[in-house]
């Protein structure tokens, strides 16, 4: 799923292990998530909007053609 | 059962298990015993490397079982899987037809298939692991 985490991440000034840390999850996620990878669970996706103050759909962007993880 | 305990438990079995593979060896059976014991040790280190790498993480407050870990070890569990079935079938397939009819021993058979099956997860897990 195409997503602005790197865009709004390297804005805030944090690295990927900050943000995996404030969101709980391992840096490999993040990495897995920027290069749009893995899709989110709602809850990580909740979480990592909330870090950025955006909403979900302004931090992760739906591919009407991609929608699974695999 | 909180991870701690779960990880005592698993020394006590491992502990158990060598204490069998060091019975076997002193019976007789030392490739059997012997094969046993190296097993162990493998679980023992391989562990405590996880181990580490997980307090590591801990330390940072990065979270090594996160959902992303889950959702690997459920594509690989269901890769191994289908490859497991697939390969049995095709082997009870073709070898019913043309192979021939040998005798085995059911838990050497059974422990092939078991390295194989931990084997399959183990590839299938690294394949998830760098795809997604």
């Amino acid at each position: 799923m195409p997503n602005r985490l790197r865009e709004m991440r390297e804005r805030a000034g944090i690295t990927q292990e900050e943000l995996a840390a404030r969101v709980g999850v391992s840096r490999q996620t993040i990495i897995s998530l920027e290069r749009g990878k893995y899709n989110p669970s709602i809850t990580l996706a909740y979480s990592l909007s909330k870090v950025f103050n955006m909403s979900i759909e302004e931090l992760f962007l739906l591919d009407e053609g991609s929608n699974e993880n695999d | 059962m909180t991870r701690k305990n779960l990880q005592l438990v698993k020394y006590l079995i491992l502990a158990l298990i060598a204490g069998l593979a060091i019975w076997q060896i002193v019976k007789g059976d030392r490739s059997f015993g012997t094969g046993l014991l190296v097993g162990v040790i493998a679980a023992v280190v391989l562990t405590e490397i996880r181990n580490r790498r997980v307090e590591k993480m801990s330390e940072k407050g990065l979270n090594p079982y996160d959902e992303r870990a889950w959702s690997l070890a459920g594509l690989a569990a269901y890769g191994a899987l289908r490859i497991f079935v697939i390969g049995l079938a095709l082997i009870v397939l073709i070898g019913s037809i043309w192979g021939p009819q040998v005798q085995v021993n059911p838990y050497n058979l059974l422990g092939i298939c078991l390295c194989f099956l931990l084997g399959l997860y183990a590839a299938s897990y690294y394949y998830y692991n760098q795809k997604i």
